[in-house]
């Protein structure tokens, strides 16, 4: 297995669009990275330099230390799993999940004992001397994961694996991906724009946007600490609610909302990040009073969605289903002051304030 | 129901128009091969008092030196297609998956021969300085540059539909380009192999205005020469029953080799490959 380096790499294309910009990542050994971002975002760029499918305009890419930047895709030792699968249409499944070993000259014996091994693994194993075409979606993204694991090799890459499933199935193959990654004990880089699925897969994830890194984390710090406000706003459903605020010295306001700091804001113009559930029905000393003008509300069971307004900005609140509130109505929420997320307007970076 | 009705019309009237263009030419020589010397002069549609079959294709073999034309041919069309097929397809996937423009340049000066119609004379020359004139292999050269174009065309297009993850993925399998191209390209690319065969076959092996050109000694010659020399010594004596028979015999090949190739060119091959 193998740790990876992305070192102030770029990719240009045509000359002038820039898909990835000055990019520092460092993948540790063993590490389930999910690289997540919108579409456009760089992200399946910087997976597929990785592989070598495509060029580095600039900069280094190292797997164990040893630059690889210069090396064809079929000598770096890495396997990858496509979106669409790509599965050799002429040839069966055993041969699909064997050719990789095939190439590299592999003996006969290993071949069919490290096929057989992947093919129990991933539960497939009366599904070898079908073609892809006789396969169904799941089957088919079974086998694609199976050619990569047959290999051993030093990095997994996998490039929005499951965009192709329906919900169901996705859940369960992202549960199943967790547990092959620690099976298999190995790199894996994961690149989706979904969320959801880099918040509960990743080891760490890293955000993208527009080519650039926008922040390196746990899934946990993402969510609790942002860098930014897109990020902010990139993890989390429903969405974090901003409002924008004045901040003078230790005191900061906003229509509906006072907060002290314990220090100083360095910035005068701040915007104030609420999350859904920072909302709350219970009323509390030390908690902000607020009204919220509910425009649309949506019961989920174990807790309820307002959808509305305070002070007349657009904010979503996650609040407990006991509270009866209809559209329209005012509800009387509470939020903690501890817990609001604080940037600075104009650069969009997080203000550190507690 | 207005729609069917003109679906009805227009099947209908392309039947029709197939019985006349192809079916009453066909049927004319089918029932003229085998009738009698006597008989056949006036080249009627009616079918033979007696159907000399046995006679008549005997004849034709015999006294047309038929064995020896289908040998030629062979030896011509065999090899031109492989050529064809091998080069084209290299080129194809080259101009298919190249990004770069000069790449796209060559592309275009490839395919000009399906719109350009080669030079006689100065391909005659090619071949004299080559020392292939009058040769298997000059012919085979001069087919081959004719349908490469055509092959090109179509094979370029073809690749294009494939899905270029395969190559991705068999690059990060471990295969080398070429490797990629020979275990991955290659058997994708079957059915419209089969297809390019097809016309390359046909449009050699009845080829015969630059066979005429080319070909010289007796012993070489290709089947079409076989029947244009045939049709010309019999002429005289109005022998249509035997140069009918030659004809048939000559294109048996091709229908044979059309009926095996039709059944593997088989549609949706790259099914199940991507989502």
């Amino acid at each position: 297995m193998a740790d990876v380096t992305f070192d102030n790499v770029t990719k240009v294309f045509d000359e002038s669009s820039v898909a990835v910009d000055r990019l520092d990542l460092e993948i540790r050994d063993r590490e389930f990275m999910v690289i997540v971002g919108p579409s456009g975002c760089g992200k399946t760029t910087a997976l597929r330099m990785l592989a070598g499918l495509e060029s580095v305009s600039e900069g280094e890419i190292r797997i164990d230390g040893q630059p690889v930047t210069d090396v064809p895709p079929e000598r770096r030792d890495i396997a990858m799993v496509f979106q669409s699968y790509a599965l050799y249409p002429h040839m069966t499944v055993a041969q699909n999940l064997g050719f990789g070993l095939r190439m590299r000259h592999e003996k006969k014996a290993l071949v069919a004992e490290r096929v057989q091994e992947a093919a129990r693994i991933l539960g497939i194993e009366e599904l070898l001397a079908r073609k892809p075409r006789q396969l169904s979606g799941g089957q088919r993204q079974r086998v694609a994961l199976g050619r990569a694991i047959v290999r051993h090799p030093r990095v997994f890459l996998l490039d929005e694996p499951l965009s192709n499933l329906d919900a169901e199935l996705r859940a369960q193959t992202r549960v199943e991906l967790m547990k092959l990654h620690e099976r298999l004990n190995g790199t894996f880089v994961y690149v989706t724009h979904d969320q959801v699925e880099a918040m509960t897969m990743g080891t760490r994830i890293a955000v993208m946007r527009s080519g650039a890194l926008q922040q390196l984390a746990t899934p946990r710090d993402i969510y609790s600490d942002p860098a930014n406000m897109y990020v902010a706003g990139f993890v989390g459903s429903p969405k974090i609610s901003f409002t924008a605020g004045t901040a003078d010295g230790r005191v900061v306001t906003a229509p509906a909302f006072r907060l002290v700091l314990p220090a100083a804001s360095p910035v005068r113009d701040v915007t104030l990040g609420i999350r859904p559930e920072h909302f709350s029905t219970a009323p509390r000393e030390d908690l902000i009073e607020v009204d919220f003008d509910v425009d649309l509300v949506e019961i989920l069971g174990a807790d309820q969605i307002l959808y509305g307004r305070v002070a007349g900005t657009p904010m979503t609140a996650r609040v407990d289903p006991s509270l009866v509130v209809a559209s329209g109505e005012k509800a009387r929420l509470f939020v903690d002051p501890q817990k609001i997320l604080l940037f600075d307007t104009k650069t969009e970076r997080a203000i550190p304030s507690r | 129901m207005r729609s069917r009705a003109l679906d009805a019309l227009r099947a209908t009237f392309l039947t029709l128009l197939a019985i006349a263009f192809v079916g009453v030419p066909v049927w004319a020589v089918l029932v003229n091969s085998a009738k009698s010397l006597a008989e056949v002069s006036p080249l009627t549609l009616a079918p033979p008092h007696h159907w000399n079959i046995g006679s008549n294709y005997g004849a034709a073999i015999h006294r047309g030196d038929l064995w020896h034309g289908l040998l030629n041919s062979v030896l011509v069309t065999v090899p031109t297609i492989l050529l064809v097929l091998v080069t084209s397809a290299m080129a194809a996937w080259v101009f298919a998956r190249s990004r770069s423009r000069a790449v796209r340049g060559v592309y275009y000066v490839s395919i000009i021969g399906v719109l350009v119609p080669p030079a006689v004379i100065t391909e005659i020359k090619v071949l004299t300085w080559l020392g292939l004139e009058g040769q298997h292999a000059g012919l085979v050269g001069v087919y081959s540059a004719m349908t490469m174009s055509l092959g090109i065309l179509l094979i370029t297009g073809f690749v294009k539909t494939l899905p270029i993850e395969l190559e991705e993925a068999a690059r990060l399998d471990g295969c080398s380009r070429f490797a990629t191209f020979l275990r991955i390209v290659l058997p994708l690319l079957s059915p419209i192999l089969t297809t390019c065969g097809i016309f390359v076959a046909i449009l050699t092996w009845n080829e015969f205005f630059y066979a005429f050109f080319v070909l010289e000694a007796q012993s070489k010659l290709t089947l079409p020469l076989d029947l244009f020399q045939f049709a010309s010594a019999t002429l005289y004596v109005n022998n249509w029953n035997l140069i009918f028979a030659f004809v048939v015999l000559s294109s048996l090949p091709m229908i044979v080799a059309y009926a095996l190739a039709q059944r593997r060119v088989v549609a949706g091959i790259t099914g199940g490959a991507v989502k």
